[in-house]
């Protein structure tokens, strides 16, 4: 499978080039972006204006303003018209707050076939912008593989085509680091995009975004997971993107007030040193420290969403975790990221599939891969989940959707709706490791019954419905997707404004909106539909807001200052906003404050929602959640916490169970749930600025300075 | 009867904020509790009696995905 | 190895120590700029004279690999590699990793030993460690 170096440096064929003068970074910005067409080999620069700034801000905002100008409302995911941009924003680069290297990716999915977006780390969106670049923005469709190269040290962008292998993505980022760099110290200036056969042959393509590793020498990967942008990768034919920027220093994004934000920066990296190991030890366990405490308080997703805790939950806690993997080490996905929670498990040796026996470096398992490959499926084993999520993220696929698919589908064959014939042979019952790896193999190789599973959990219900004779009905109540995203991991009966915070989202059913199930469910801080409305508008306002600077959200409230506590809104942090408000205001010299910080997301966020509706979605039908979000749809699932849900009848219905079938009682909670959650939507709306159909009203996007005349026409069309 | 998170909780002869952690399965380690308004130390919770009629506030400090 | 030893109880603050250093390295007296730093403080004996013991926590946070510790066991910065993170700064145990406004990499003592020369009471000395 590896191509020696040698080769691969001979048979690379420039298929057009472009030489630049490298625009100096200001305040944040270049002030260009590249945009590149792989149809006809088109590569040049646009300007980045100041109303693009000011509205759009920079990351996701440029992403999604160039790929709304970029398609038409009939424009597909696999049409040669869509885009993958990638960018990270203005604060994107800087070294000395924590989590400051994120890069944004904007494309239309084939899992919703609207817009998609996701958050990642690794050294490329800061390595694009210090090369001269805001955003990366590619249109079209290749005739054959190619890699694209940005030289930020020269001032050379290349298109070409290169004998390299693109099945496997940690070699291809391996490979393309090997090649390009000069010597062992030059990788770091490295940073390869590239995707897997998964992206090929599934809907739920990852792209790969790589940094160098100067300890382990080895080039490891963050994901841009989400929604299939590896997919779009893969079916324009683009093997890899490359970038190399050697002259990194803690000023290179040039911020207009240095000594401000290296003060905001020290402040915070001792609150890390001081209060880390106390409170979510991030730098031990990374976001699997999360893995005991949902366990323990019933939200951990077991046998497809259907409880929240399971006894043999130890076997995948996060102290069983933290021993995996390899401590004191700086694992920070971007240069200088204190909080250093990207862990790895170093020489684990591979039991299955094409590198089987190779002793591999394997990042991760995150919370959502334990919880999603391992709790979701009942499969109680990290060397199982440490493998499947090695497998996961070469092949390319979305650990996140990978886990939710392979739950349902054991829910579907555990209830007879597929079988042995159906899954060729495999038997896929809950907490069969063996048949869930065989599966991941298939989906990532594209053979078997993974190609049907790779569709993504929208489709199956489909083909399951019209080739296997079930109950649509039933396949909607426990497939966990909502507007075609699977769910990510997190069990949401029990929290009414997380279920919002689920569904009433953008891009589908990811938690980067607002997690509000602790605020919700066990402090509840929320017991109106006013406050958790109130809540599920601000979080996402303010959790988007990360995305148009190319930050991370962790450092927010994955640390917790001293004094807190005694704040207003200890779940805000207050102090951590404000960080964010005076670095922004830091890097680019403006002068915002927290309010204003909120409007730049609304923005953004009413124009994706209206981009959504431009393309025929973004509408209340779309908001409905699978009702296994919501309540106990089979009556092993109401057994299971009966005492819980009896009370509920009686106290929170007026109900008295003690006579009702548990048919009846599934159908009272049922009803009343479901009441709950259009409510909420009622309340949401509203507060929102929206519609009872959840359309941005035109005084919304008049107050808030997008109503361009496209915005306008296309939200009237739909009043 | 004493409220706990806004919710009514059966109040026990002696409780202490220790115990009624533990009778509410509360086991998260960063839990900020507040008895009628005021701020309890963590070291003080084994010690610390709630009378009846306490309003109980203990929230967790947890962050999440 | 050899490192800046502290006894301050015999300090009188005269500042001799940060003129010293902030001059040598960087050509200006500017106590900002010094890699020993001394501070009146409420505490008895009212002074805390920061400077590194050279423990060398800093080296394993440095994600460039800057902050090495020499043969002789004393943690430097290369200042060519360094990217100017803070993140030694932060994670300091004793606050003697300083950085400064106009710098874009932090700075340490190095125990070269000048300072100590300097000092009229002997509050700082070299010493042995092990």
């Amino acid at each position: 499978m590896a191509k020696s170096i040698e080769d691969m440096r001979k048979s690379r064929r420039a298929l057009a080039s472009y030489d630049y003068d490298q625009a100096e970074v200001e305040k944040g910005y270049t002030g260009k972006t590249l945009y590149i067409n792989i149809s006809d080999n088109t590569i040049k620069s646009k300007n980045v204006t100041e109303q693009m700034k000011d509205i759009f801000i920079g990351g996701k905002g440029f992403g999604l303003w160039y790929l709304w100008n970029g398609v038409k409302p009939e424009t597909r995911w696999n049409d040669p018209e869509n885009e993958i941009v990638i960018s990270s924003g203005p604060i994107g680069g800087i070294t000395q707050y924590p989590g400051s290297g994120k890069s944004l990716v904007v494309t239309l999915s084939p899992l919703t076939n609207s817009v998609m977006d996701s958050n990642v780390g690794g050294f490329f969106g800061p390595y694009l912008k210090f090369s001269g670049w805001d955003a990366l923005e590619i249109q079209g469709k290749a005739e054959k593989d190619i890699v694209i190269f940005i030289d930020g040290d020269k001032g050379k962008i290349t298109i070409e085509e290169v004998d390299i292998d693109p099945t496997a993505s940690h070699l291809v980022s391996e490979q393309l680091t090997e090649l390009l760099a000069e010597n062992e110290k030059d990788k770091k200036n490295i940073s390869i995009v590239s995707s897997g056969s998964g992206g090929e042959n599934t809907n739920i393509g990852i792209l790969n975004f790589s940094f160098y590793d100067l300890r382990r020498k080895v080039a490891r990967m963050k994901q841009a997971g989400r929604g299939g942008i590896g997919t779009v990768f893969r079916d324009k034919k683009i093997a890899a993107l490359a970038v190399k920027f050697s002259n990194l220093s803690g000023r290179s994004n040039n911020p207009a007030d240095p000594s401000k934000i290296a003060k905001t920066g020290v402040k915070i990296t001792r609150e890390i040193n001081k209060f880390d190991d106390e409170q979510f030890r991030m730098r031990q366990i990374g976001t699997a420290n999360l893995m005991t405490p949902m366990n323990d308080y019933d939200l951990l997703p077991v046998h497809n969403f259907k409880y929240g805790s399971h006894p043999d939950a130890a076997g995948l806690s996060s102290d069983t975790l933290r021993d995996r993997f390899t401590q004191n080490m700086p694992d920070g996905c971007w240069v200088g990221c204190a909080l250093s929670c990207c862990k790895a498990v170093d020489n684990f040796e591979l039991k299955t599939g094409p590198f089987k026996g190779e002793k591999v470096l394997v990042d991760g398992p995150e919370y959502e891969n334990a919880a999603g490959l391992g709790a979701n499926c009942g499969i109680f084993d990290a060397n199982y989940v440490i493998e499947a999520n090695f497998y996961c993220d070469t092949y390319g696929i979305d650990t996140i959707s990978t886990g939710t698919i392979i739950a349902f589908a054991m829910e579907c064959y555990e209830n007879g709706i597929i079988n042995k014939e159906i899954t060729g042979g495999l038997e896929l019952t809950f907490g069969n490791a063996d048949a869930a790896m065989e599966l991941i193999h298939q989906m990532g190789q594209g053979k078997g019954f993974g190609k049907i599973a790779s569709q993504g959990v929208r489709r199956m219900k489909k083909i399951f419905a019209e080739e296997y004779d079930a109950d649509p009905a039933f396949l909607q109540d426990i497939g966990m997707e909502n507007k075609g995203l699977e769910y990510s991991q997190y069990q949401a009966k029990e929290s009414l404004a997380q279920q919002g915070g689920y569904a009433m989202t953008n891009k589908g059913p990811q938690h980067d909106e607002a997690w509000l199930i602790f605020m919700d469910m066990v402090n509840n801080q929320l017991p109106t539909f006013e406050k958790k409305a109130e809540a599920l508008h601000y979080f996402p306002m303010f959790r988007t807001w990360f995305g148009l600077q190319g930050l991370c959200k962790l450092p927010w409230n994955d640390i917790v200052p001293e004094g807190n506590a005694q704040t207003d809104s200890p779940e805000k942090i207050p102090e951590h906003v404000q960080n964010y408000v005076d670095i922004f205001n830091a890097v680019t010299g403006k002068k915002i404050d927290q309010d204003e910080m909120i409007r730049q997301s609304e923005r953004v966020y009413n124009f994706q929602r209206i981009f959504n509706l431009r393309l025929g979605f973004g509408t209340r039908e779309h908001d409905a959640s699978p009702y296994r979000a919501l309540g106990p749809v089979t009556e092993e699932e109401y057994e299971s916490r009966s005492e819980r849900y009896d009370k509920q009848l009686k106290e929170d219905l007026g109900i008295d169970p003690t006579e009702m079938s548990i048919t009846d009682k599934i159908k009272e909670m049922r009803k009343y749930r479901e009441g709950r959650y259009e409510t909420l939507m009622d309340v949401v709306y509203e507060r929102r600025g929206w519609t009872k159909n959840g359309i941005p009203k035109l005084e919304k996007i008049k107050e808030l300075g997008i109503d361009f005349p496209e915005v306008v026409d296309v939200v009237k069309k739909n009043l | 009867m004493i409220e706990v998170n806004g919710k009514q909780v059966e109040w026990e002869e002696g409780i202490t904020v220790e115990k009624l952690l533990k009778k509410m399965n509360y086991t998260f380690p960063k839990i900020v509790v507040r008895v009628d308004g005021k701020v309890i130390e963590k070291s003080d919770w084994e010690e610390h009696h709630i009378p009846d009629q306490s309003v109980v506030q203990a929230h967790h400090l947890i962050a999440g995905g | 190895m050899k490192i800046v030893g502290i006894n301050e109880k015999e300090c009188t603050m005269c500042g001799a120590c940060e003129t010293t250093c902030s001059t040598f390295y960087y050509k200006e007296d500017d106590r900002l700029k010094s890699a020993i730093q001394v501070e009146e403080v409420e505490a008895s004996p009212g002074v805390a004279i920061h400077v590194c013991n050279q423990c060398g926590k800093c080296i394993e946070v440095c994600p460039v690999e800057a902050i090495t510790r020499t043969k002789k066991g004393i943690v430097t910065i290369n200042k060519k590699t360094c990217i100017g993170c803070f993140n030694c700064v932060g994670v300091c145990p004793t606050d003697t990793m300083f950085w400064h406004e106009e710098l874009v990499e932090p700075f340490k003592c190095i125990s070269c030993a000048r300072c100590t020369k300097e000092c009229p009471t002997e509050a700082i000395f070299m010493e042995e460690v092990s």
